[in-house]
This record gives structure tokens, sequence and C-alpha cells, in this order.
């Protein structure tokens, strides 16, 4: 077959249908949708001419911070994290664990861009700010990272809709960027817990790491990763030093097997796997697209829906799952997000891929583990194309993937580890624009080539750092026993007693307990309490006769001088009475006229009781929920 | 339907509505991380370390609403020159003074209207239960520093219903 013919597969399954997400096509079909990609945005143009001058820097030699920063060190890169325009100031408290600690790392170069600072999203007036304006706002223009300006590395935090996918691409380029968003407060406060206790506290994580490939029966793609990306990376990975390898592929690359592996987290995780894909606005597309197809998919002979026991979604990371301190990296389709627009349309506008843009719930559940959480998760956002590691006649090419996971393995920061598919990204679209300008102009350029350097290019910028990208893996020192309880952070004198599946409510209060905020937290507690009991004991005091219902009924001439002391009427005669008590004890009083019952009176006072007697059902039960809330143990009465 | 009547139903209402906010925010903290939970709410309390204050808010505020809760409501009706009283209290006791020969109009009345005050009481003693028990699953989220935010966010809700809830209370004693 021709390089013209030959057909190109990619990886993505469509969770509602079973089949390819996009069918394998032609390298010339791809070549078309290449050239007629046009820069869609005003800013496109800056971002090639970034683009081109990161890759000549890059093959200068120098990577991301300018001469003479040193990556590892905060102090000189600088920390930095970018909110949205009006967020939440919640998150930002839910977060100032974490912030607080990169403040201390980072002194003068710590920056928060928040208020006038904060990144500026899309509105009814203006569309959303890009990189270059962002940073122009912000005293910086384009080449190397000056930290003395804007920091090294910078955290993204807001959902992709607000900050888009676009401009992490750009930003990243030259900073180290990575993103997090959750949906609730309590996640960010679990990820900020994470990283702190991860860095001041005594993890210690032995040199392990697992490769997860899969290989689908009759699946050329992921046949493919395995044998040239995920086999490789193991091989080579053995070959590290003082590392340990754990292989799962083929048939041990199962689901089952994956949760296992989750239970005791090597410190670094790879997978290769198709990643799932669901239509536009399917119900389960926020919680799976994303989820790693695992072995159990029989291939595509599967021409139906995919189950959940094929997949590994955010869901399936067990409440008790050991992950806190490790870093995984996914080669699967939307792996780490899903953009509302895709990146790939031949012509006109981007087809809506999703209802809106959002993060992958894995990654999201890896890393805010309320246990103590995987410190970051490099993925990737949108389709991952095998030509990332796959190049024309040049076959199996995992160069950028072992340099940025030896980065990893020796201790970078994560944003800096991944400075290689940056690099790789510049290279590419400088080559790519070069060529499609070449084409432009009349020249003949090879189908294959151009559709391999676009997708390739696509792919490289599509890698993202879900999370903060100055974290690091912490490792023990060879010959130093590992450690990883959560607990242990917090108390290292009594880690010993630390039971290994502490309820999480305990592994995060030790987890807080360097912040000098749990007493606050407790005097709270007590004070909420406090409260509910008072209510509790308003409650009981209310209710402290309704074991018996008492109905009186008075009868008077003159009504308005009748007065209401001490439970009784003034002024009236008291003509009929019930007390009717739990135990069915009921005493009654009929009132008689002339030595007859008063039938008028009567009904009256038997309406009057009939009301009492059902306000005390109700009441009684009002009673028994509060009881069964306020008392623990006590569920119903 | 007489204006009182009408407002005293609006009160129940409101008063329910009340109570199935609380609700939702006690579920909401019981189930961090849900689709509902409390998350997206604004709150102004500050940085983490004014719990505490954020606390004594919330324990003011149902100080407050406690003492707007009248143990004893009384129920006037009046037809003409005739006029009906009862008093009832939260344990069920009603105590009632009529005339020699009430109206039948006037006796519907008055029952109607002891119906309207008595569902309107058991809906507050119903709130205030509910209440009770979201403020123990707040102290208890609260004692979870990674759910303290969450925990937090719930407060700030139910000082706000707390605060309608009385507002309510002191319409309708």
């Amino acid at each position: 077959m021709s390089g013209t013919d030959a057909l190109l597969y990619f990886n993505g399954i469509n969770g509602s249908t079973g089949r390819y997400d996009l069918e394998p096509m032609p390298a010339a079909a791809l070549s078309q949708v290449a050239q007629g990609i046009a820069p869609r945005q005003a800013d496109d143009k800056a971002h090639l001419d970034e683009l081109k001058r990161r890759f000549q820097r890059d093959t200068e030699a120098h990577y991301a911070p300018k001469e003479g920063v040193n990556a590892k060190n905060l102090a000189e890169t600088g920390w930095g994290v970018i909110f949205a325009f009006g967020a939440d100031p919640a998150v930002y408290e839910a977060l100032s664990p974490l912030l607080k600690l990169r403040k201390q790392q980072a002194g003068d170069k710590y920056k928060e861009y928040m208020g006038p600072l904060a990144y500026r999203g899309a509105s009814a007036d203006s569309p959303a700010e890009s990189k270059q304006a962002f940073l122009a706002r912000n005293g910086a223009g384009p080449g190397p990272v000056d930290p003395g300006i804007i920091p090294y590395y910078l955290m993204i935090v807001g959902d992709p809709d607000t900050i888009p996918f676009r401009f992490q691409y750009q930003l990243d380029v030259q900073y180290a960027v990575g993103r997090i968003h959750f949906e609730t407060l309590a996640e960010y406060a679990a990820y900020a817990a994470s990283v702190v206790a991860a860095e001041t506290g005594t993890l210690r994580l032995n040199k392990r790491m697992a490769v997860f490939g899969v290989a689908n029966e009759g699946d050329v793609a992921t046949n493919m990763s395995r044998d040239e990306l995920a086999g490789p990376l193991a091989e080579w990975g053995a070959a590290q030093d003082g590392w340990a390898v754990e292989k799962y592929v083929s048939g041990d690359a199962t689901k089952a097997k994956l949760t296992s592996v989750l239970s005791d987290a090597p410190a670094f995780v790879f997978t290769a796997s198709h990643g799932m894909c669901y239509d536009s606005g399917d119900t389960r597309q926020e919680a799976q697209q994303g989820a790693l197809l695992c072995q159990d998919w029989p291939g595509p002979s599967w021409q139906q829906a995919i189950p959940d026991s094929f997949l590994f979604a955010g869901d399936d990371v067990a409440s008790d799952a050991r992950i806190f301190g490790s870093i995984t990296m996914h080669f699967a389709c939307f792996g780490a997000g899903t953009p509302k627009l895709s990146d790939y349309s031949a012509t006109g506008a981007p087809p809506a891929i999703a209802p809106r843009s959002f993060l992958g719930r894995l990654p999201q559940r890896l890393i805010a583990h309320p246990r103590g959480g995987a410190l970051a998760v490099i993925g990737h956002v949108e389709r991952a194309w095998g030509s990332s590691f796959h190049w024309n006649r040049a076959g199996s090419q995992t160069e950028v993937f072992k340099s940025t996971i030896k980065r990893l393995l020796e201790g970078h920061p994560v944003g800096s580890a991944l400075e290689y598919f940056n690099g790789r990204y510049a290279e590419l679209s400088s080559d790519l624009s070069t060529m499609l300008e070449d084409v432009k102009f009349g020249a003949t350029a090879d189908p294959y080539e151009i559709s391999a350097l676009w997708t390739a290019n696509n792919d490289a910028r599509g890698y993202s750092v879900i999370g903060d990208p100055a974290v690091r893996l912490m490792l023990a020192e060879d010959g130093r026993p590992a450690d990883r309880p959560v607990l242990e952070v917090i108390l290292p004198t009594t880690q010993d007693s630390v039971p290994a599946a502490a309820a999480p409510a305990e592994a995060a209060n030790s987890l807080m307990m360097d912040y000098g905020v749990l007493d606050s937290v407790r005097g709270a507690a007590a004070s909420l309490q406090d409260a509910a009991q008072k209510m509790g004991a308003w409650l009981a005091e209310s209710f402290q006769t309704v074991t018996s219902v008492r109905v009186t009924t008075y009868v008077s001439d003159n009504i308005d001088a009748v007065k209401f002391e001490n439970g009784a009427f003034s002024g009236a005669t008291l003509r009929a009475m019930t007390v009717a008590s739990l135990d069915g004890n009921t005493l009654v009083c009929v009132p008689e006229n002339n030595g007859v019952v008063d039938d008028a009176l009567w009904k009256i006072h038997s309406d009057t009781l009939d009301k009492a007697l059902h306000n005390r059902v109700e009441l009684m039960k009002t009673a028994a929920s509060a009881i069964a809330s306020l008392v623990p143990g006590v569920k119903a009465l | 339907m007489t204006a009182i009547e009408r407002q005293i139903d609006a009160q129940t209402a409101a008063v329910q509505a009340l109570r199935s906010q609380i609700d939702a925010i006690t579920s909401a903290v019981q189930r961090p991380g849900g689709q509902d939970g409390v998350d997206a709410v604004s709150y102004s309390f500050g940085v983490l370390d004014s719990m505490e204050q954020a606390a004594r808010k919330l324990t003011e505020t149902v100080s407050d609403l406690l003492l707007k809760l009248a143990p004893v409501a009384t129920i006037e009706t009046t037809r003409g020159d005739l006029k009906a009283i009862t008093t009832v209290n939260y344990a069920g006791r009603a105590t009632s003074a009529w005339p020699q020969f009430p109206s039948e109009e006037l006796t519907l009345s008055h029952m109607t209207s002891m119906d309207r005050v008595l569902a309107l009481r058991t809906a507050l003693a119903g709130a205030i239960a509910s209440a009770a028990s979201a403020m123990m699953a707040i102290s208890a989220s609260a004692a979870n520093p990674l759910l303290a935010m969450n925990a937090l966010a719930a407060a700030v809700r139910l000082k706000e219903s707390l605060e309608q809830l009385a507002a309510a209370a002191a319409a309708a004693m």
C-alpha cells in the first residue's frame, strides 16, 4: 500500500456505539483536513511565531526558563496561580494551604493572578483573552521566561470553559503549566492537602513504575501502542537506575488488574489504551469521557455499546485506593479533558463534541482522592494519536516519552518534565506551517507527510498536566525504607499505631494538623453541635407534654372579658375537657345543658380534639426525626 | 378565604419550602462531591481560620430564631357579634373559649383557622428539627478538614435559611 493510500488509525472508542470515534482514513484524506485548517483566531499567527521562536530556542539547547534558572528550585523559577476573573473566593480559601506553601518556596517570585490581574474569559463584549494579551497585561512578551516578571510554573485554577484549553496550550509553550478544576470545594481542599503533605511530610515512595499496555484483539491502534510504546517503555524503565518495573500488557491489562495496581500504586504509572468518548451531551460523557478502555474490550468485533465493565473511569478509583504521591500518565483520547469544540475540522466552524469543555473525571478523582491523591496526572486533551510515538518510515519513536519520564523519575517537577512535549509541539508546528506555506505557493507534498505532521502537532500540544506543575515524585533514596501512609505526614511519632485503613476523616484530620487550623475546626464543630443541642432542647421542652393531648373548652357570655392565664381562661366557664394519654387512658368531661348532653358544644369540643390528636401525631414524627439525628445510632422511633 | 387565612397559608408554604431547603443542605453536606453539592455557594465568612466565627454567627441566628418561636399561639375568630378564642401550644394542648350560642359560621371559620395555625406550627417544629439535623451534619463535616469548606458553605446556606425561618416565625406569631 502506498503512503497515500495507507490507512491511519486513531485512538478513541465511542461508548454509545462501540465503534471507533474516528474511523481509519487514508493519509490523503487527512492531508486535506490538515490543509483546510486556517488560523481560527487572531492570535494564531502570534502563537505560530511563538512556536517558531520556541523551536529555535530548543534547537539551541535551552529549555523553558531563561539561562541560569534551575527548574527544580522554585525560589529561582517562581510559582504563580491563575484564577479566572470573578472566581469564587471559596476556591482560593480551599487552596490556601498549598498557596501558602508555594509562597514560602517561591518567595518574591510567587504571584497570584486574581482580581484585576486574573484571566479574563469570554464575555458578551469580548472574546476570551489570548495568551499574548494575558502576558502583555502582566508585563511579559514572547521569549524565554523571566521569573522575575512572570513565574515559570503556573497553575491554572478554573474550568476549561472559562479558561480555555487553547490558552493553556499556548501558555505551555513558554511556561510550565498545569490546571486544576473540581466540582466541589472539598476536592480543592483535598488536593491542596495532598500536595502540602507530600512536600512537607515523610512521604517517600519506592522506585516502582507500572506500565499498563492494552492490546485489544484485531485493534491496530492498541496493538501498535503496546508494541511501540508501552513495551519499549517497560524495557527502558527496567534499565533505569534503581527502578523496578511492573509490566501489565495484553491479557494482564484488564480493568481488574488496573484496580489492583491502584490499590497500592507505584510511584509512576503509565497507561496506553483507547480513551472513551461519547456523543455530545450523552449522559455518560462528563463522567466517562477519557476513561481507559481496558483489555476487557474484545476489540472492534464488539459492535454495541461499551459496558462499564470494560473501562476504568473516575468512579472506579476505589475509596481505599493508595495513590497518594504517585504521578500517572495516560496515553488515551480525552484522558485529560475534552474541549467543547473539536480541534479537528476541515473547513468552517469546528464541530461541537461536548456541551461544554471539561476535565476528565479520572484525573480529577486521582488527584483529589480523600485519602491522599496522586500529585499530578499527565493526559491528553482531545484525541490522542499514534503518530506521537510512530513516525512514518522511521517506526517507533519514544524519545519524547522517555525523556519526559526520565525527568520525572529524577525528581523534576512535572511541568518541567513535560517540556519535551512542548518542544516537540514547537518543532512540529514550525515544520508544518512551513510545509503548508510551501503547498499554498504551489509545492507538491506527500499527503502522508502532511497528515503525519498535522496529527503529531495536535497530539503533542494536547499533553497536559492536571495538577500543580511544580509537584514532583517524592522518592525513597536507595536503600532507605519507603513511606506512604498519609497519617505519617502529620504524626510521625505514632505511625506504627496508625491503621492502614484509617477513616477518611481521621486521615484528613492528620493531614491538616500541620496547618494549625485543626483546633479552630474542632472549635467550630463544637459550637455547631452546641447550637444543635440547643435546638434539640427547644424541641424537647416544646414537646415535653406531647405524650398527652389536653383539650379544654370554655363558654362565656362576654367573650371580650375572657383572659388566658396559666393555661386556662378566666372569665369563662369550663364546659368540656378531654385528656388523652399515649398509654390509651382518656379522661372526658362531657358538657350538659339542663341535664342532657350539650350536642352543639360537644361537637365543637370533639372537632377540636380531633385536630389536637392529629397535630400530636405530626409532632411525634417531628420529635422522632429530631432525636434520630441528634442522638447517634438512633435511626428512627 | 380571609386575608389572614391566606397569609397563614403563605407562611406555612414558606416554612415548608425552607425545610426542604434545609434538608437539601443536610443531604449535600452528607454527600460531598455530589452533583448538587453546596460548593457553588459563594460565602462570606472569610478564610479558613474563621470557622469559629462562622459557627458563632450560626448559633446566634439559632438563638434569635428560638426566641421568636412563641410557645403559645392564640387564634381568635369573630363573626358578627360572636367571637371564639383558642390557644394552642407545640405539645398539642388546645384551650378554647366559645360564646354560649356560637353560630355555625363562627364554628366553621374558627375550626378552619385552627387547622391552619396547627399546620403552620407543625411546619415550624419540623423545620427546627431539620435544622438541628443540618447542624449535626455540618459539625461532623467541619471536623473533617477535607470537607470543611463544604461544611462552611453549608453553614452559610443554613444561616440564611434560618434567618428566613426566624422572619417567618416572627410574622406568624
